[in-house]
């Protein structure tokens, strides 16, 4: 996880400038949305401000500054609930805010574009879990299948390798990846079903990503009971899927993506299976594959 | 504007911004618009449906490239990795020229998302105009750089903002994007007159002109680009359009979108205000 790094002297006057600009905009603002009154080393934020921004015959050099530090947190906290709605709905609206405000204040975007914002959340809600207490393992949940789904959106994809070719290639020597959008998903949760409910009441971030969205409210929905779920997250004709997989699928198909070939795949995945049930099994992983490959899964 | 360097030989008319909620729209229908411009980080992607959308829409119309994210100037480095796909993309759109804005916005990789104004001083040219020329050498391509709406000044200021506009377009020898409305948002919150600062551009090197609404405050107005364009906007690009000549000109819509129809009878109140090209006998 990128940790906030503590400002270094800069070396040219403009350097100077910017850092204390941006330390000032990317601080958090008051529980009424304003700027703080004190400065980190609790001198008067006025001082401050009036120390580089000229007032005006309207507003205050402190006002002015509010503006950027208002639209800065307006901006990135309207992003951040856009890409984890599912997850605003679990842990409730208090919390998420707060969770927002804690871990873009300490990760903050260190990315180009705002669809990398939410990339290091799990790892900060694994390391401070009271932000979504008592749901912690239904909120991590949540969050793999968020992320997953920003990535199966956009996430690159290589030529497929159809299975035919591999026909007359023992097993021990095939061996197979996964499209670097699928993301498969061992969760404790149903969550899948949960975001398509959530799905239905989205709204879109401003198109330029430079001017902030109105917030909107996040209907109340009952959360899930704990059942284990196994999941792909990937896309087929540029549209995002869920797809169950069987925990033997799922198996096989990590095993896969991991380096193994598809015969030690399969051979982890079976094992302790009696002779009967690997009988029965046969013609369902049979089916699996073909299931993988049409959707365009596989790849080298 | 007529073909230059700086706008890469083109001679584009009225375009809007390609959104969202309009792609099925225009898909399906192929409305008459002359070109489109895109948010070059929306598709500076692996994959997906928004590559799979933008090489349906370059099949009609020609794209150019408007990025918000570049900032030229902040002082640390120029981002290696946004270059590169920057550079892809541009191979991609075979745009005529790539524009971003005359602002900065990140501090030791960290990105604020904003495009703040720059304190204008001399300092402030060179380290700008150094960016964008390495911008320019690395992506192959002509830059034009975008005037920003701003609700700030600075003391370390030594010159007016378009004399750093100026200034920095000369010494990185790029083109310019002059915002008709962020200059008229700029006048309300500096007091100053937004047609002293169209008198100063350097006309010549004025490639594309974006027009939008703004929002208006007690005291202050916001670049908000979620409203119809305000008629002193319009008044302010009739003047660009008399200095300037006839140049590409982009409506930007971003929040609150209407539909495909209400966005383009927007944009082309613009043509009002163009000269009538001659019939060729």
């Amino acid at each position: 996880m990128k940790r906030r790094t503590v400002p270094q002297p800069a070396s040219s006057k403009l350097a100077r400038f910017q850092k204390l600009m941006a330390l000032a905009v990317m601080r958090p603002l008051t529980s009424e949305d304003t700027t703080q009154r004190q400065w980190i080393d609790k001198t008067s934020m006025s001082k401050v401000a009036a120390s580089f921004v000229k007032p005006n015959d309207r507003l205050s050099s402190f006002e002015r500054l509010q503006i950027y530090n208002q639209q800065y947190w307006w901006r990135i906290l309207s992003c951040f609930g856009d890409d984890f709605p599912t997850l605003r709905a679990v842990i409730g609206e208090k919390k998420f805010d707060k969770l927002a405000l804690a871990y873009l204040n300490e990760c903050g975007s260190t990315s180009f574009t705002l669809r990398d914002l939410g990339r290091s959340l799990e790892a900060f809600v694994r390391d401070q879990p009271a932000f979504v207490s008592p749901h912690f393992q239904l909120a991590i949940d949540t969050i793999r299948l968020e992320w997953a789904q920003i990535v199966a959106f956009d996430g690159p994809a290589k030529e497929p390798v159809n299975l035919t070719s591999l026909q007359n290639k023992p097993a021990t020597k095939i061996k197979l990846h996964l499209q670097p959008y699928l993301t498969l998903l061992d969760l404790e949760y149903p969550i899948d079903d949960l975001r398509l409910k959530v799905k239905s009441g989205e709204q879109r971030q401003s198109e330029a990503g430079t001017t902030p969205s109105r917030k909107v409210k996040v209907k109340k929905i009952s959360l899930p009971k704990p059942k284990k779920t196994y999941l792909a997250v990937h896309r087929l004709e540029n549209t995002v899927f869920y797809k169950t997989l069987d925990p033997i699928a799922y198996a096989i198909l990590t095993a896969l993506n991991g380096g193994a070939s598809l015969e030690k795949a399969c051979e982890n995945a079976l094992k302790g299976k009696s002779e009967n049930e690997l009988v029965r099994l046969a013609p369902k992983i049979q089916n699996w594959f073909g299931m993988c490959s049409g959707f365009g899964w596989f790849c080298k | 504007m007529p073909p230059t360097k700086y706008n890469g030989f083109t001679d584009l008319g009225i375009g809007i911004g390609l959104r969202t909620p309009h792609y099925p729209y225009i898909l399906e229908h192929k409305p008459d618009i002359a070109w489109f411009e895109i948010i070059s980080e929306n598709f500076m992607i692996d994959g997906g449906r928004p590559l799979a959308i933008l090489d349906q829409i370059l099949e009609h119309y020609p794209v150019i490239q408007h990025g918000v994210a570049m900032y030229f100037g902040s002082t640390g480095p120029l981002n290696k990795d946004h270059l590169k796909k920057l550079k892809a993309l541009v191979k991609r759109t075979k745009t005529p020229w790539v524009s971003d804005h005359l602002c900065w916005g990140s501090v030791d990789g960290r990105y604020t998302h904003d495009l703040l104004p720059l304190p204008y001083t001399k300092e402030a040219v060179e380290n700008t105009a150094r960016k964008i020329r390495q911008a320019r050498d690395f992506l192959e391509v002509p830059i034009a750089v975008e005037n920003v709406s701003s609700y700030a000044e600075f003391h370390d200021s030594e010159m007016t903002e378009w004399q750093f506009l100026a200034e920095v377009a000369e010494r990185a020898d790029c083109g310019i994007l002059l915002d008709v409305n962020n200059i008229f948002v700029s006048s309300k919150n500096h007091t100053f007159d937004p047609f002293e600062y169209l008198h100063a551009v350097p006309h010549k090197r004025v490639v594309q002109i974006h027009v939008a609404g703004h929002s208006v405050f007690e005291k202050y107005r916001l670049d908000t680009h979620d409203h119809p364009v305000l008629d002193p906007v319009w008044e302010l690009y009739g003047r660009a359009i008399q200095l300037i000549g006839n140049t590409a000109t982009l409506l930007e819509w971003d929040d609150l979108i209407p539909s495909f129809d209400e966005v383009r009878a927007e944009a082309m109140k613009a043509q009002k205000f163009l000269f009538r090209k001659k019939a060729v006998a």
